[in-house]
Formats: C-alpha cells, sequence, structure tokens
C-alpha cells in the first residue's frame, strides 16, 4: 500500500515525459462556438496564422498584450489571423471566450483538449507564438520578442520580424525564438 | 566543532532566500521553493545563466547548550559574522542546471575586553538540480527536483585557526555530499514548497584523531507570494538534525545538534535581468528549539544578474 502513491508519481511524472508526438495538421481544436475544427480548416482561412498559447493569469502575458493587439492590428489586414490557444487543463469554450473578454483580446481563443497541440509545436510557456501557412507548414515557434515583461525598447521582434520576412516573401530569419512566459499547466 | 558546523549551517540559510526567490510568473507559477541548501544559486525558468553576490550579517544572540535550554551570550562576549557569497549558475540541458558559490567568511569576537578578527574563503560548494517536472506544470502534482551538491574543504579549519579565538576559521574540514528532493507546486499568486536534504560528511583527521560528523537531515518548507510587479515575499522554516559525532569510532555525548531557523525574504526585480534579494533571519531563542547551536540574528542582501 505504502508504494502506491510513489507508483502515482512516478507514473505521472512518466506521463508528462512522454508526450505522443502528434503533428499539428492531426490536431483538433474547439473554437467559441463549440464546434470542433481541423487545424488545417483554420489555419486555410489565412495565407498566415500566428497562434498565441495563453493563460490568462500570466502576467508575462500581460504584459506583452498591448505589442500582441498592435502586432494583431497591423497584421490582420495584410492577410495574417491571430488564434489564441488555451492548451492549459481547465480549457473549455466558456473559460476560452472569458479569457477573450479578460485580456481584451482582438482575437479568438480556441481550446486545446489534452494539449496535443502544444505538444506537436513544442509550446510550454504563455506567450508561445507559432507562424503556420495554409498548408499548416511552421514557419516559427518561440516567443514574441525577447522581453520578459519589461517592454524595453531594445527588445527584438521576433514575431515582427518573422512575419515581416513572410509578406516579403523572404526566407524568415530565424526559425525559433525563447518563449518567456509562465508554465502552461497541461495535465 | 560548534563553529564548524553553525558555518555551514549558516551559509545555507543565507542563500536560501536567492535561491527561494525567483518567482517569475506572479500568477500560476512560482519557479521557485527553497532548497537552496543544495542549489545555492538556482536560475529561473528562461534564465540560461545567472551569477550574483550575497551579504550577509549575522549577530549572535546567544546559544543552546546540549541539553537545548536558551543561554544569553555573555554580557562581556560578542559574536559577529559576515559573510560574501559569490555564486553562479549555468543550464546545462533544460531542465538541469549546475551552480558553484565561493563564500567569503569573516568573523569578529570579543570576550572580556580581548578581541580578534580574521576570516577568509570557506567552503566552495557545486550542487546539481534537475527539475523532472516544474511548478505549475500539472494540475496536481507538485513540481519535483533533484538535488546533488558536493561542499569542498577550502576553508581553514578551527584547528588550523592562527587568529586568537579562531576568527580566522572559515570552514568544516571535510567534504560534504548532498542529496535531497523538493516539491514545489504554486495556486495562483502563492507558491509552497518542501524539501527534504540529506548530508554525508567524511572523516577527518585532527591532532591523530579520526573525527567523523554524522549525517545531517534539513527539512525546508516555505510559502511565498508573488506580486504582479514580479516582486515576491516568502517565508521561510528550516529543520535541522544531526546525530553524535564519532571521534575514534566512538560517540560524542552530547554533541548532537537540532536546529530550528526562520526567515522573511524578498525579491524585487529591478529589470528583466537584474533583481535584488534581500532578507531577515533568526534562531528563535526558546528552550528546545536548539541543541548545540548558537542562536543568531541577521539578514542578507544581495544582487543577482540573470542571462538568457
Amino acid at each position: 500500500m505504502k508504494i502506491a502513491p510513489v507508483v502515482v508519481l512516478v507514473g505521472s511524472l512518466l506521463g508528462a515525459c512522454a508526450h505522443a508526438p502528434t503533428s499539428p495538421r492531426d490536431v483538433t481544436l474547439v473554437e467559441r462556438d463549440g464546434a470542433s475544427r481541423a487545424l488545417p480548416e483554420i489555419a486555410a482561412r489565412a495565407p498566415l496564422t500566428v497562434l498565441v498559447f495563453v493563460a490568462a493569469d500570466c502576467p508575462c502575458l500581460h504584459a506583452h498584450l498591448p505589442r500582441l493587439r498592435e502586432l494583431a492590428k497591423t497584421y490582420g489586414p495584410r492577410g495574417v489571423q491571430f488564434v489564441g490557444v488555451d492548451s492549459e487543463v481547465f480549457a473549455n469554450p466558456e473559460r476560452a471566450r472569458q479569457t477573450e473578454r479578460d485580456l481584451d483580446l482582438p482575437f479568438p481563443v480556441v481550446v486545446d483538449h489534452g494539449a496535443r497541440l502544444a505538444n506537436a509545436l513544442g509550446a510550454e510557456y504563455a506567450t508561445f507564438t507559432a507562424v503556420l501557412d495554409r498548408s499548416v507548414n511552421v514557419h516559427y515557434r518561440g516567443g514574441i520578442d525577447s522581453d520578459k515583461r519589461r517592454m524595453h525598447d531594445g527588445a527584438t521582434p521576433y514575431l515582427r520580424e518573422v512575419l515581416d520576412d513572410l509578406l516579403a516573401g523572404k526566407p524568415t530569419r530565424r526559425k525559433e525564438g525563447k518563449a518567456l512566459g509562465c508554465v502552461l499547466r497541461k495535465w | 566543532m560548534p563553529r564548524w558546523s553553525r558555518s555551514t549551517f549558516a551559509r545555507s540559510v543565507a542563500v536560501l532566500a536567492a535561491a527561494l526567490l525567483h518567482a517569475e510568473r506572479a500568477f500560476a507559477q512560482a519557479c521557485c521553493a527553497g532548497s537552496g541548501a543544495v542549489t545555492p544559486a538556482r536560475l529561473g525558468v528562461h534564465e540560461d545563466a545567472l551569477v550574483g553576490l550575497q551579504a550577509r550579517y549575522a549577530g549572535h544572540l546567544g546559544s543552546h547548550d546540549a541539553e537545548g535550554e536558551y543561554v544569553r551570550t555573555p554580557s562581556h562576549a560578542r559574536e559577529i559574522n559576515l559573510e560574501q557569497n559569490l555564486f553562479g549558475a549555468v543550464r546545462v540541458v533544460r531542465r538541469v542546471q549546475l551552480s558553484v558559490l565561493v563564500p567569503f567568511v569573516q568573523t569578529h569576537r570579543r570576550a572580556y575586553g580581548r578581541s580578534s578578527t580574521g576570516g577568509g574563503i570557506g567552503d566552495l560548494n557545486v550542487a546539481a538540480r534537475w527539475d523532472p517536472l516544474l511548478a505549475g506544470e500539472a494540475q496536481r502534482v507538485p513540481g519535483v527536483g533533484l538535488l546533488a551538491g558536493v561542499t569542498f574543504p577550502t576553508g581553514r579549519t578551527a584547528e588550523d585557526a592562527e587568529r586568537p579565538m579562531a576568527t580566522d576559521a572559515t570552514g568544516i574540514g571535510a567534504v560534504q555530499a548532498n542529496g535531497g528532493i523538493a516539491f514545489e507546486q504554486t495556486f495562483g499568486p502563492w507558491f509552497v514548497g518542501v524539501s527534504g536534504l540529506f548530508a554525508w560528511r567524511t572523516p577527518r583527521t585532527v591532532r591523530g584523531a579520526r573525527m567523523k560528523l554524522a549525517p545531517q537531515y534539513t527539512l525546508l518548507a516555505s510559502v511565498g507570494y508573488a506580486f504582479p510587479s514580479g516582486a515576491t515575499a516568502a517565508l521561510v522554516g528550516l529543520y535541522t538534525v544531526e546525530g553524535l559525532a564519532r571521534v575514534d569510532d566512538a560517540a560524542v555525548p552530547a554533541s548532537d545538534r537540532r536546529v530550528v531557523s526562520g526567515s522573511i525574504a524578498g525579491s524585487v526585480p529591478l529589470t528583466d535581468w537584474l533583481r535584488v534579494v534581500a532578507s531577515l533571519f533568526a534562531n528563535p531563542p526558546f528552550a528546545s528549539l536548539g541543541l548545540n547551536q548558537p542562536v543568531t540574528a541577521g539578514g542578507t542582501v544581495g544582487v543577482i544578474w540573470g542571462f538568457s
């Protein structure tokens, strides 16, 4: 009997470490209307899609909100759709809608049950972003910029640079960037 | 024996605040709870390396004797301990970090009108930490950290001290191997942690006698709060027990130790990568809360640069 808690703990740890590999193309997300849609279906709506992994109570994400809103405003008219992704264990459509309201996001938040998309993309922290094209090719994964929360002027704008490159038809100057947000509570 | 025992323990408390207060997520995540006794310099979640300097002051109020009774320091006597801990840490792989701490120790003692001050480099500590699961990563399972460390006898032992009243003694004279496990979890802006630590010390020879300290067991508990600004505050409790020392394989009566310590600590980030840490600590001067241990009170202040 005494070994049971240890078994549970070890099993949980192994479970946390052993994410089954999944392609982003195979992931289904739940949108605000409660409908489940495959990621390729969502990505097909715009030439480029920016997935932003959110945690409503993450101060680092809060600090980045003005920049996110500005990016969505700047690049939305240029064919870039922004989609928030809630991969945390508590995620559900109602919470997603609440997150949209609480964070005053100018884009929808979808539910990633089981954190399958987060695991497929390697997202571990809020503010992690991924840039996809219509065919769900991943052109960038990582942070919004190099700021953690201070929002200094000298930060390197990873996401902006990648979007500029892609919209100009050039290879992206970076494929990955460090995400500096909060740990996503996936399970 | 109390001299070097106190030094090692005091250093653990001194670095605790720095290790504890790295909470990067004000809500729903705190990356750290105390485990400073083994991992004195701990990286934040997104840091790849850090360097830090921490100064510590401790004044002696009295001591707990071998019966656990508290005895105030006599009016003719005074002891002050100062330390400057230089430390650094580096992430070697994603969830594994290594750290090193180099202490510089000074002691001032006065008794019966005589006084002496001395110091030097203390015992160097290297440590490793593996976090298979981070606090906040799972809803029902706390973060888990596995700890290991070695303290090398780079300081001067009491028997090798040259200054009057051995004020230039800075080390324990034995290799100390540490191991431990830390559990940490977050609840909104609150974070809690419990760590269990084990220390084993090698025997050493002093004037022909073979001395060996008993294993030491430490329980460390902490609770903290992270503010939206990134500042953090925490309460830390520490309980250490140690059995009888042995000389030439014979147990030394009444040489066992018990230490209770409490501290309140805070951290304020000045920039993304620069933070100031400070703490106030004390051993409660009450009977039975200590055994063969000085009772001190003091504070620490330090600055830590993180790199990403």
